[in-house]
């Protein structure tokens, strides 16, 4: 006898009944498909209990029938489908067999489980062989940068980003590396990622062949949502609220307050210069308030007068204990919340689809007074106007504005730079957040003296956040117009006007009444890249061979233009924030360039069987900005793959699915504009009298197109019908001929020259395994793998050359590529070490340095991440784990922490159980333990003032390993069960807990974040100064369909 | 295709030069010359108040390049511009092409004898030859002495005052007559430099030097009342207090009753004295010093248009007192010993007869013919007040006054320099003349001696 069993098959992807899934009862021909609403009702004969459901790229699920009549399915997409199909170069969407090289692909809801909200940042670790060295949430949309396997020239550089094959932006506004400054963040960062549908990743060369020079260092190929026909109305709104919170800082001392020296001061009173009724304080004890040091008196309790005793209001004259203040630098700090809002609006048929998505950010970060607001509108349609003849639009307007976005750095404008580098640990934060005296003036903790209420070094740094802040908004718009003609069945023609725009605006200053001198500064960036394209698509079958072909044309125009000005001399007005205030002539500057690149290209993949591909790309450059002679550049790549189990009849039930790929591609680079002709700098006049200067670098007429070669191979292996997924991929790139500013002797009257010369070669392998190890009705479990490791060695540099230092960190620390090393070498002072390896001590106790040397390079050896997704039910749990290994970077936060005798290892006892600060005569101060210059060991007691500062410019005892574990992601989400949701207007709700940057599991530098360190414009990420600390959200997310 | 028309034409910066616009720009840079803090703190002329890394010798290596690439590099477009036929007569709106030469060969003298001060042998014959020579080799000091010396004879003499003067002459403001004096009296100054170890060539440039005309008034950096252009020591205590009267300085002033003091420091917040700060002590030891018991370098010195001294009539009255002790002129060293004194008092505002003529009588400054090196080096050294690299390099010609280095010394030798240190860059990618220069010269680094300083 059977019974009918009935129920709901949904989508874990968005909870909509999936309709046309197949349902079959296990061991017969008995099935049926799903309705419109994912409905269905079978009958089961009395001997089968086995209910099969699949359906085209989701996973298979059985189900195993008990005494239930209503059995509802949620089925999860398979990833890893056997015939996955992925976007190519060209916004070709290709069946995965038959590509050649190696492209991983994400899909956009793996990028938003916790509403991140630059897309960026999201692909961390998610991708192998991707590096991201990202910034501290206290930036507020600070820049995330991306290295794709390693680096392929020598300034570093960034894969190129395509938007539904628009190249958009991503550079990055902010100062190089961690200098000191403001940071505005990166351009990708205008993607909303709820519009992302997938992002395929193009690493080497072989699969970005076709997008031109820009694609050496590989590319993002984004792609994203298209309207088409859904349950309802076609309406989403994914709204998240997070909390941040500080989590990472230093480990600090809290046993001695400011000053240099142990002895608390005396206040004494002299008629001559103070004022009588300050008689009665002489003999009271205060302390060396002009210090930017932690060397003070004991915080033992007793009462001193403090910093604000000395100003006017209530505290005037108050005599207060002197006590720690251990979470002091935490309590400056506010909690941020940010919301994030979007609704999208989608329909579609056979001949019409759109999507209309909006969606608000709004930040109030954890720095006092940061606040972020971004808005993004876009739209995706197209309409087929008869058979032949469509025509699409994709628009994205993305409006950012920002108040208060924190410096990092090396400076005044920095708080954090203070409270790790150059502070007193007993300040007490609750007075400093009054940072007005009761006149309205400005107040700091670091006043000269009792009499002299001008602070010294550092202004208070409530005023920094809440005075100093800046303003800034972004304008970026981007999206192609489209049309699409069908010549013949197997042939296309397509045009495409793609245009990238954005407009930023800066506004910076400095409030009148601080330590420095007032200032404002305003600066515009404009950058509009325009694409003309047209595209032939041939794709026809001739027996057992199939063959696509695509030819195509490009135009490309970039125009950027920048204006700067800013006051010189101060405001003559207080506070009047406009150039017309500059006291002396404001300093200005204006920069317009224009840069053409003409291209045609084409491509043939000719398959046999399904079985044997073989790919060819041909593409030839004209670029505007090199000498004419040498402005025409060919390059060609070939990618073939072998899918050699279907020679073992498709595939077994052990390995069901194997192929091998391997693949070669050039491509060639060009220049920025205007480098190859003599021309003249304009610089700071005096007077009236303008003010030349020969520029530093040697203009070079000869310069020719640079050529990176690649040579690539990998296995894709699934087994057990995609249970597991083995995907391995071994790479080597030559970087030659790189267009480099190489660096001469200044004697020559040039500091740099122009040449074509080097080669770096990166080689590495990049596996990712996933799989679904349980999948039942109930419970099902997701895990994927990415591990890379990567080396760029610097093979050769130019003739005579074996060493370039690309860049200085701050005293004296350097990055450089060095022949034979791998890039990225840091060379600064180290410590001097005997033949027995023990380090050499001088006479006074401090260390023999040596410099000069070579102090590890900044690369990591190996990248990845690790995500496990469990649902049970109507629960779904995701954690989502990135790691780094290996790796150096010099941090001048730790220099100084201990220089300044605010970090915890300046304090407490020695070995011998003394106070470490004592006079060594007491029994005190730091032992050190090394040997003579002979190499007879030794252990001297060093004063702990001499021995810390003494580790001043002493880089190698600051160089840290970068080696990081980091729970990046969680997120615990619910779907209300069907039955409750058809009770509602909405047809899916998931609620969830989300939570960033939960917990730094590992660091090899205890207070300082390694992930987070490397903001800024040239993304060498080697060295930190002033970090912005670390920040943890914790929040919830709320997904309704209606 | 590969036509893109003008597409790749700079509009951003000008292709064709004014020459005095370069010249601007390099005389832009005798600023950084004399308005560097180095120097005054080698001579303990100042002390720094609370990080005292720089006056306890913790520098080793200084950068050289930005000279090159800078102020010389300007100066060797100009002669070139003026020189080679094909431009020559484009330039001529910046001055005469003879007079635009002189000019830039005499300030290319004039940072090259600063340079060669500093770090002794340099890349000279072969250097500032851009793409043509990216490595350049080192010329000794003797022979760069020799040749700066006929640089300065021939530069004055190729000043034509029938033709135009230069333009864009922050300095002298196109003035020829004094461009010759200054070349003269550079090369008396750098004549004497020379006189201990080659003491014919000294005299022969000395004497003709000062036989055609030397500067008659003190020549100053005209710095502006704008930020772009302000004396460097105003921006120092814009929001710091770093330095501070030095001790050594104090102790040799104030006995004296030397009127100069009152404008080299400020009194004390403190106590409304000059109160000096310690040489060279340790951050620990300077921390515990409060700010407000110390006097900074006197206002006069570093209002934001104060003019720093680039050749004071000081200056030449030394040299002329040192020339007449050496016998070189038959003029009274006493005389020009006074009248340089005098001068000095005169440069910082405190000429009073009668405070003069008592200070001058004082038996420790009063003019002696048995002491007379001694007297000279000791009054030059507090006239050079803030010429520091000048200073510096008068002090180890005389090594005269006993200067004790700094108590907390940080560099090996525990001793002051006596020179600095090339570049890394050199030694990185200019390794072979780089090695040579140091085989010839000595270890690179603050203790070798220069050829000139023989005693």
């Amino acid at each position: 006898q059977s019974k009918t069993i009935s129920g709901i098959v949904t989508s874990s992807e968005d909870g909509l009944g999936l309709p046309g899934v197949s349902v079959l009862v296990k061991g017969t021909t008995n099935g049926t498909i799903t309705g419109i609403d994912g409905d269905y009702s079978i009958q089961l004969p009395a001997d089968r209990n086995i209910l099969q459901f699949s359906f085209v790229g989701m996973k298979s699920v059985e189900v195993t029938v008990g005494n239930e009549s209503e059995i509802n399915v949620v089925l999860d997409p398979d990833v890893k489908a056997l015939n996955e199909v992925i976007v190519t170069a060209l916004g070709v969407s290709r069946d995965d067999r038959s590509v050649g090289a190696s492209i991983q692909s994400v899909k956009g809801e793996d990028l938003t489980a916790t509403r991140n909200s630059n897309v960026v940042g999201n692909l961390a670790g998610k991708v192998a062989g991707v590096q991201v060295i990202g910034s501290s949430g206290a930036a507020i949309g600070g820049t995330q940068n991306i290295r794709l396997r390693g680096i392929n020239t020598l300034g570093g550089g960034s894969p190129l980003f395509v938007v539904d094959g628009t190249p958009i932006s991503n550079t990055s506004i902010s100062p190089n590396n961690d200098a000191a400054g403001r940071d505005y963040g990166n351009l990708a960062a205008d993607i909303n990622p709820d519009d992302i549908e997938s992002v395929s990743v193009l690493k080497g060369p072989s699969a970005a062949a076709l997008y031109g020079n820009r694609a050496a260092n590989g590319v993002i190929i984004i792609t994203t949502k298209k309207g088409n026909k859904k349950k309802g109305l076609g309406i989403e709104i994914n709204q998240s609220t997070t909390l941040e919170n500080v989590y990472v800082l230093p480990e600090y001392q809290n046993e001695y307050a400011g000053g240099y020296t142990q002895d608390l001061l005396t206040f004494s009173y002299d008629p001559n210069i103070h004022p009588e009724s300050w008689a009665s304080f002489d003999g009271q004890k205060m302390l060396n308030y002009a210090a930017d040091e932690s060397w003070g008196p004991k915080m033992d309790g007793t009462m001193i007068r403090h910093w604000d005793s000395w100003l006017d209001g209530p505290q005037f004259g108050e005599l207060r204990a002197l006590v720690p203040q251990p979470d002091n630098v935490r309590n400056f700090f506010d909690t941020g919340v940010t919301t994030n809002t979007g609704v999208s609006f989608s329909a579609g048929d056979a001949l019409s689809n759109f999507r209309v998505s909006l969606n608000n950010i709004n930040q109030k970060g954890v720095m006092p007074g940061s606040e972020l607001s971004k808005n993004n509108v876009s739209f995706n349609g197209s309409q087929q106007l008869n058979d032949k003849l469509s025509v699409g639009l994709n628009f994205n307007f993305t409006g950012t504005n920002a108040h208060g976005r924190p410096a990092s750095g090396y400076t005044g404008r920095n708080p954090v730079n203070s409270f790790n580098q150059w502070f007193q640990r007993q300040i007490d934060m609750d007075r400093l957040a009054q940072y007005r005296n009761p006149d309205g003036t400005y107040r700091s903790w670091n006043i000269r003296s009792p009499l002299e209420s001008r602070p010294l070094y550092w202004n208070n740094p409530y005023y920094e956040a809440y005075e100093n802040a800046p303003e800034d908004s972004r304008d970026r718009v981007y999206g192609n117009f489209n049309v699409s003609y069908k010549l013949t069945d197997a042939l296309k023609v397509s045009g495409f006007l793609r245009t990238d725009f954005y407009n930023q605006k800066i506004e910076e200053r400095i409030a009148s009444g601080g330590l420095d001198l007032d200032f404002y500064s305003v600066s515009q960036r404009i950058g509009r890249e325009d694409n003309y394209e047209i595209l032939l698509q041939y794709d026809k079958m001739f027996g057992e061979f199939s063959v696509t072909a695509n030819a195509g044309g490009n135009i490309r125009k970039n125009l950027y233009s920048s204006m700067y000005e800013g006051t010189v001399g101060g405001l003559a007005v207080p506070n009047y924030y406009n150039i017309d205030a500059s006291v002396d002539r404001p300093s200005t500057d204006s920069y317009k360039s224009t840069k053409t690149v003409r291209s045609v290209y084409g491509n043939v993949s000719v398959g046999y069987q399904n079985t044997i591909f073989l790919d060819a790309t041909l593409r030839n450059d004209w670029s505007s900005s090199l000498p004419k002679a040498n402005n025409s550049y060919l390059y060609p790549s070939i990618t073939s793959s072998f899918v050699f189990t279907e020679l073992m009849g498709g595939g077994g039930s052990f390995l069901s699915f194997g192929k091998l790929r391997a693949s070669y591609a050039q491509v060639g680079s060009d220049i920025g504009p205007y480098e190859i002709a003599q021309i003249y700098n304009v610089s700071t006049p005096y007077g009236s009298f303008p003010n030349l200067q020969v520029p530093n670098t040697a203009a070079n007429p000869n310069l020719k197109p640079a050529l990176s070669s690649s040579y690539e191979a990998g296995v894709d292996l699934r087994f057990w019908n995609g249970k597991v997924n083995f995907d391995l991929t071994f790479y080597r790139n030559d970087n030659k001929d790189q267009i480099l500013n190489l660096t001469v002797p200044g004697s020559s009257g040039f500091s740099g020259a122009l040449v074509n010369a080097g080669n770096i070669r990166s080689e590495g392998v990049e596996l990712s395994i996933g799989g679904t190890p349980i999948q039942k009705r109930d419970f099902s479990w997701d895990v994927s793998l990415n591990l890379a490791h990567n080396t760029s060695k610097v093979i050769e540099l130019a003739a005579g050359l074996d060493n370039r230092q690309l860049q200085s960190a701050y005293w004296g620390m350097t990055i450089n590529a060095k022949v034979g090393e791998e890039w990225g070498t840091l060379i600064g002072t180290g410590f001097k070490y005997a033949d027995n390896g023990l380090p050499i001590i001088n006479e006074d106790g401090s260390y023999a340095i040596e410099r000069n040397k070579d102090l590890g390079t900044t690369l990591p050896t190996a990248t990845g991440g690790f995500t496990n997704t469990f649902r049970y039910k109507n629960f779904d749990l995701t954690a989502f784990i990135e790691f780094q290994a290996g790796g150096q970077f010099y941090s001048v936060t730790k220099m100084f922490n201990a220089y300044s005798g605010l970090g915890k290892e300046t304090a407490g006892l020695n070995d011998k159980g003394s106070p470490l600060r004592d006079p060594v005569e007491d029994g005190g101060g730091v032992r050190v333990d090394g040997a003579l210059e002979d190499g007879t060991p030794t252990t001297v007691y060093v004063d702990a003032y001499d021995y810390f500062s003494g580790m001043f410019g002493l880089h190698e005892n600051w160089i840290y390993d970068a080696s990081y574990v980091k729970l990046r992601e969680i997120r615990l989400g619910y779907s209300l069960p069907a039955k409750l949701v058809n009770k509602t207007p909405f047809h899916t709700l998931n609620v969830a807990f989300i939570a960033k940057n939960l917990w730094l599991i590992h660091t090899n530098v205890p207070g300082l974040d390694p992930s987070e360190f490397g903001s800024g414009a040239n993304g060498y990420a080697y060295f930190e100064s002033g970090q912005l600390p670390g920040v943890r959200s914790l929040g919830f997310n709320v997904r309704i369909g209606l | 295709c590969s036509e893109f028309g003008d597409t790749n034409v700079d509009p951003n910066r000008p292709s064709s030069p004014l020459t005095s616009g370069l010249l601007t720009g390099a005389e832009r840079s005798v600023s950084d010359v004399i308005g560097s803090a180095i120097g005054v703190l080698y001579v303990q002329q100042l002390s720094e108040k609370q990080y005292t890394e720089a006056s306890r010798y913790q520098d080793v290596y200084f950068d050289f390049n930005g000279f090159y690439t800078g102020p010389l590099m300007n100066l060797q477009r100009i002669i070139k511009l003026n020189t080679e036929e094909e431009t020559k007569g484009d330039v001529l709106s910046s001055g005469s092409n003879e007079n635009q030469i002189a000019v830039a060969r005499i300030l290319r003298a004039y940072f090259f004898g600063v340079m060669t001060d500093r770090w002794g042998e340099l890349p000279y014959t072969e250097a500032l030859q851009g793409e043509l020579d990216f490595s350049p080799s080192y010329d000794s000091q003797e022979f760069i002495y020799t040749d700066l010396l006929k640089e300065l004879k021939e530069a004055a003499d190729q000043i034509n005052f029938e033709t135009a003067g230069v333009e864009g002459d922050l300095l002298f403001s196109g003035d020829m007559n004094k461009w010759r004096q200054f070349a003269n009296s550079l090369r008396m100054i750098m004549a004497l430099r020379v006189s201990d170890v080659a003491p014919e060539m000294a005299k022969a440039n000395f004497t003709e030097a000062y036989s055609n005309g030397v500067l008659g008034a003190d020549f100053m950096y005209p710095y502006l009342a704008e930020a772009n252009n302000q004396n460097p020591w105003y921006g120092r205590y814009l929001t710091r207090v770093d330095y501070a009267i030095s001790d050594t300085m104090y102790d040799f002033m104030n006995p004296l009753g030397d009127p100069r003091l009152e404008v080299y420091a400020d009194p004390a917040a403190n106590t409304g004295d000059i109160e000096p700060m310690p040489y060279g002590v340790s951050n620990t030891v300077a921390g515990g010093i409060t700010n407000a018991s110390v006097s900074y370098l006197g206002t006069f010195n570093r209002k934001q248009n104060a003019e720093l001294p680039i050749v004071t009539m000081a200056q030449i009255h030394f040299s002329l007192a040192e020339a007449a002790v050496k016998g070189w002129i038959s003029e009274s060293a006493e005389e020009h010993y006074n009248m340089a004194i005098e001068s000095s008092f005169r440069q910082f505002g405190v000429f009073d007869q009668a405070a003069f003529d008592a200070y001058v009588a004082q038996p420790e400054v009063a003019f002696s013919s048995s002491m007379a090196m001694e007297r000279i080096a000791s009054q030059k050294w507090v006239a050079l007040f803030l010429q520091g690299y000048e200073a510096w390099a008068e002090w180890r010609r005389f090594d005269y006054p006993e200067l004790a280095p700094a108590v907390d010394a940080m560099n090996e030798s525990k001793m002051i320099p006596v020179r600095q240190a090339y570049p890394t860059t050199e030694r990185d990618i200019n390794s072979e003349n780089y090695d040579q220069a140091v085989a010839r010269q000595g270890a690179d680094g603050l203790d070798t001696k220069l050829w000139w300083d023989i005693k």
